[in-house]
């Protein structure tokens, strides 16, 4: 290895002497839409760089416009764009704002010394596998010129497999992927930028069979962001150097933050609940936006799976979906910790929760009156499927009950009902220490 | 091996309306790892169950509604069920599928299939409750909307309940006839003339039961990895954005769209009925079926005289819009509501409306044959009262609703241009332009559908050169494999736009615990499924020489501008390799090694008798 090269790997994977790096992507603007994280890249790019980014990567005419922002010796390492291809004008999402292409291409568009002159710590290129022999045989010319170019000028080449086309199918996908990281490595690749198998044990095997560093990408962005920081997490574990991370970070609401999650999961080892929460909380509350509903009861079936016997039903959930008057409009009713119940309750049977905040039932106690059933205002106390026996104790002697008032748990501070919502229409409003005194109020 | 532990009830659902008997079965328990549920136990129980030559209106024809191991659990689309019969418009096997929330609620009620066989001598309806399965007249359903009758049924039993219903021309045996839940339908291929044939008006389901997966924790995190390939995927978030529409403006483009009854690809007026347009101006609320977190579904705001409905979605919008040359967003909204309202299959109806006004234009027929209706391209009038008298199957809406293959043997002149295979209407992909889709509508066991391992992603991802016949027939028949595995899990196939079939076979294998050691084990078990609905259609009859495509597509160089413009299918070439490559003969009839190796054997002694 020249001593140049050597220097620039250093300078990517070693800024935090952990040897992981937490890039962002950030070329997309010439080759898919104008969108808006393509449009706003310069506030973007301060962002992520306030947030810790070790690299960015950019196209080459970004690499000019945006030079000012590498500045200095904490600066990010400058990733530069090495080729163009249309893969995402081939698709669905871009007639409003690209012209769609019908066949794939994939043009090489500067040359190694070129990235240098512009201050490159390392260039990145795609080698297309599964759309058509051709191509395939292209890309492996094209990175495999790269590569020499690359090696007299002592500059890292980054190759990034994609497996992409009609050959490829949800069976071999993991298989293409698998073989263009090793074929990507035999041409003489530094380091690899490769989507995410899916699975920790496939990409496991991915990269022990690479050599060379290993940077995940993050592919389309998730509203759920986290889902961009389980991926990083998980790709990590299989020993991955780090991410190249593109539109789950620059379409974020807040890329610096999203930036400061994930470097706190790659360089202090958080595990990705540290970095959504920063502190604990004990006590929640859920809030509902029915206009976002759209009756898919994914909330009342996972409520029943998280529950009683855990298998999957609609019976006995927690909460309720109503159909409203007019079509499409749904309620959601679930547990809004009214206090009604506790109330009305003339046995003090039920109770807060001293830790989760919500409503408990303290069995024993019971004697199944249904006065909580009736009172309910959202309805969601429902009887039992099944009695319970109760034993003997210093205040009561043993008894049956028939029935017994299911009331929702808020699944222990973790409701699976707003886990599981993919439209946020359920949702946790607040977290916050929990007080009986200030519920009472 | 208790499969009541591995996603299943073990429990088939068995109704002779003939004898009025009701009584339940196990599920085939040795043969359940090769076909998995859903569509491969729809295959097996109609191979398996119906006598060569059943009449598919006669009492004979099994009417089979199947789910699947992962029904009723959170996986995405886990509401989703289906149906398999001998279909009356295509003579051959036939399955169709649908989202809503009947599916489910069979599968909590117990049951992993309904199998119904035999005819009532009156309206009635299949009323299940748990354990509780009883027959009840019907006779003051007869002649109900579907809305109506929907409503009805949820005053009498509750608006938990759920249910199956079919309308007049199902009612009436007609080809173009679905079944209803509610909004969703299982449309295609007369399966609603089926279900009237056996005077069965309405089934209507409620279950209180649990599903049990396999294994717990491995079913978790194989849940937790498909919503995430479900979230991170941008066709998703445009299902979402722009229903299945979304695609309409791209398959413009690529010249696909099909126009005037298939004699352009391209429609002047395609900015008019997109996604966008019908985003900004008409929708306004989402809808996803049960278990959905994608909502392509979307109810529109109420047009001037209050019509409302659920959609309209891609297919619609090709077959009552551009395909009859209407460009107008309420014209289509309307001609769908009829089909929604009176329980029709929108592609049909809007195949015939597209191939009569193309007949007219000719001067094939005449107005006096149509009632007085002078259906000219673009005509919304027209097209409401031929949808009219479809929907209440009177005048020439009797005849127009058997669809386009039955209306075309009256007329030999329209044959070139009657838009079918098997008797199917085409769906909403100019095969001139999209050569591996032509392929799978020329193969599909049903006919001319988009569904049954069609090589989309040719048009709207790229995945090919979509005008070239080269390595078609191995796409397709990966495709058709991937297909028929996850209508065998009984799961939309839209999550498949995030989740690849890794993710499904995740799913399954934790669920059902069955020795599927690879991903590439469910692609196997797809092509088996695919072969036994193959081998129904081999033992009707169905052979190579009904693996064709109309004239239209065969000969006619395509008109117009675009991608497509003077295309035609060069069908053999692609036939030759598809076969070779499934080790079917030159014929299209599986050879017996192959079945071996798919491990079908017994399904060959069977046939051998």
């Amino acid at each position: 290895m020249t001593i140049g090269l050597q220097m620039r790997m250093d300078r990517l994977f070693n800024r935090h002497g952990d040897g992981r790096a937490v890039c962002v992507a950030a070329d997309h603007g010439y080759m898919s839409d104008v969108t808006a994280n393509v449009i706003n890249l310069r506030m973007i790019t301060e962002a992520v760089i306030r947030g810790g980014a070790d690299g960015i990567l950019v196209s080459p005419g970004q690499a000019l416009h945006l030079a000012p922002l590498f500045r200095g010796r904490d600066g990010p390492v400058l990733i530069v764009r090495a080729d163009w291809m249309n893969m995402p004008r081939l698709g669905t999402s871009n007639v409003a704002n690209a012209v769609p292409q019908r066949l794939l291409l994939n043009e090489k568009i500067l040359t190694a010394e070129q990235a240098l002159s512009l201050g490159a710590s390392a260039i990145t290129i795609y080698l297309f596998l599964g759309y058509s022999d051709q191509i395939e045989a292209e890309g492996v010319e094209k990175c495999a010129q790269f590569v020499t170019e690359c090696r007299a000028v002592g500059l890292p080449c980054i190759i990034e497999p994609l497996a992409y086309g009609g050959q490829v199918t949800g069976a071999n996908i993991v298989d293409v992927l698998t073989l263009g990281a090793r074929i990507a490595v035999e041409i003489g690749a530094d380091a690899l930028k490769i989507p995410y198998t899916g699975d920790v044990e496939s990409f496991r095997h991915l990269v022990s069979i690479s050599d060379v560093p290993v940077l995940v990408l993050g592919g389309a962005r998730s509203d759920n962001e986290r889902d961009a920081l389980e991926l990083f997490a998980e790709a990590l574990d299989a020993g991955s150097s780090g991410c190249l991370m593109g539109r789950n970070v620059t379409k974020s609401p807040d890329p610096a933050h999203m930036v400061n999650q994930l470097s706190k999961i790659a360089h202090q080892n958080w595990s990705v609940d540290e970095a959504l929460r920063g502190e604990v909380w004990e006590y929640v509350r859920l809030k509902a936006n029915p206009s976002k509903c759209t009756g898919c009861n994914l909330c009342v079936t996972g409520c029943v799976s998280t529950h009683d016997s855990r298998d999957f039903g609609n019976h006995l959930a927690r909460l309720r979906i109503e159909t409203g008057k007019k079509p499409g409009d749904h309620r959601v009713m679930f547990c809004t910790l009214c206090q009604k119940c506790i109330d009305v309750c003339p046995t003090q049977a039920l109770r807060w929760h001293p830790d989760s905040g919500a409503i408990e039932l303290l069995t024993e106690r019971c004697d199944n009156c249904g006065k909580c059933v009736d009172i309910c205002p959202t309805q969601v106390i429902v009887h039992s499927a099944e009695g319970i026996q109760i034993a003997a104790s210093e205040q009561a002697p043993a008894k049956t009950l028939k029935w017994y008032p299911v009331v929702c748990d808020l699944c222990g501070g973790e409701p699976e009902c707003a886990r599981i919502c993919p439209t946020g229409a359920i949702y946790i409003d607040e977290r916050k220490a929990f007080d009986p005194q200030e519920c009472k109020a | 091996m208790n499969l009541k532990q591995r996603g299943y009830c073990d429990r088939i659902l068995r109704v002779d309306l003939t004898a009025g008997e009701i009584w339940t079965t196990p599920l085939p328990e040795n043969v359940m790892p090769l076909i998995l549920g859903g569509k491969g136990l729809g295959a097996w129980l109609l191979l398996m169950e119906q006598a060569a030559g059943t009449d598919p209106l006669g009492p004979d024809n099994h009417l089979i509604f199947h789910n699947g191991p992962l029904t009723g659990t959170t996986a995405p689309t886990a509401g989703r069920f289906g149906v398999t019969t001998r279909s009356p418009a295509t003579g051959t096997y036939f399955d169709a599928y649908c989202g809503g929330d009947w599916g489910q609620m069979l599968k909590y009620a117990g049951y992993d299939a309904l199998v119904v066989t035999g005819a009532a001598n009156s309206p009635v309806m299949l009323v299940i409750d748990d354990d509780v399965v009883e027959l009840h007249p019907a006779d003051d359903l007869r002649g109900t909307s579907i809305t109506a009758a929907t409503e009805r049924l949820k005053n009498i039993f509750g608006s938990e309940w759920q249910s199956l219903v079919i309308g007049p021309p199902g009612e009436q045996q007609r080809n173009i006839a679905g079944i209803f839940n509610e909004s969703r339908a299982l449309a295609r291929g007369g399966v609603g003339a089926v279900m009237g044939s056996k005077q069965l008006k309405a089934i209507v389901v409620h279950g209180t039961g649990t599903v049990q997966v396999y294994d717990r924790e491995a079913y978790d995190r194989a849940l937790q990895l498909a919503f995430r390939a479900v979230r991170m995927s941008s066709k998703v978030t445009m299902l979402n954005k722009e229903g299945t529409a979304n695609i309409l403006e791209i398959i413009d483009v690529m010249g696909a769209l099909p126009t005037r009854n298939f004699q352009r690809g391209r429609f002047a007026e395609a900015e008019e009925i997109s996604g966008t347009a019908f985003r900004e101006h008409n929708w306004k609320k989402d809808y996803a079926c049960f278990g959905c977190p994608i909502g392509c579904g979307k109810w529109t705001a109420p047009l001037d005289d209050g019509t409302v409905i659920e959609g309209p979605e891609y297919e619609s919008i090709f077959a009552l819009g551009s395909n009859c040359a209407i460009g107008n967003r309420e014209t289509i909204i309307k001609l769908n509501w009829y089909c929604d309202e009176y329980g029709m299959d929108t592609i049909s109806v809007g195949g015939v409306i597209g191939f009569v006004m193309e007949m007219f234009q000719r001067g094939i027929i005449t107005a006096d044959e149509l009632d007085g209706i002078e259906p000219h391209w673009g005509d919304a009038n027209s097209a409401l009262a031929l949808v009219e008298k479809m929907a209440l199957v009177e005048g020439c809406g009797v005849w127009l609703a058997q669809g386009v293959a039955t209306i075309a043997t009256q007329y030999p002149a329209a044959q070139p241009f009657a838009m079918h295979v098997k008797g199917l209407e085409m769906p909403a992909y100019h095969p001139s332009a999209a050569k591996g889709t032509a392929l799978a509508y020329a193969i599909s066991e049903r006919g001319a559908c988009h569904l049954r391992g069609a090589p989309l992603g040719e048009l709207f991802s790229g995945a090919a050169d979509p005008l070239s016949i080269v390595g078609k027939p191995q796409l397709f028949r990966d495709t058709q494999a991937d297909t028929a595995a996850w209508d065998s899990a009984s799961l939309c196939l839209f999550p498949g736009y995030g989740m690849s079939l890794k993710e499904l076979w995740q799913l399954v294998a934790a669920a059902t615990g069955f020795e599927y050691p690879k991903a590439s084990d469910l692609q196997r078990l797809g092509e088996r499924v695919s072969t036994l609905a193959r081998l129904y259609n081999v033992r009707e009859g169905h052979v190579r020489s009904q693996d064709t495509l109309p004239d239209r597509v065969l000969k006619q160089p395509m008109e117009g501008e675009g991608p497509g413009a003077g295309e035609t299918v060069d069908l053999d070439p692609m036939l030759n390799e598809y076969y070779r490559i499934m080790g079917w003969d030159v014929n299209g009839v599986p050879i017996p090694e192959r079945l071996q190796e798919l491990g079908l054997a017994a399904v060959l002694d069977f046939m051998a008798g």
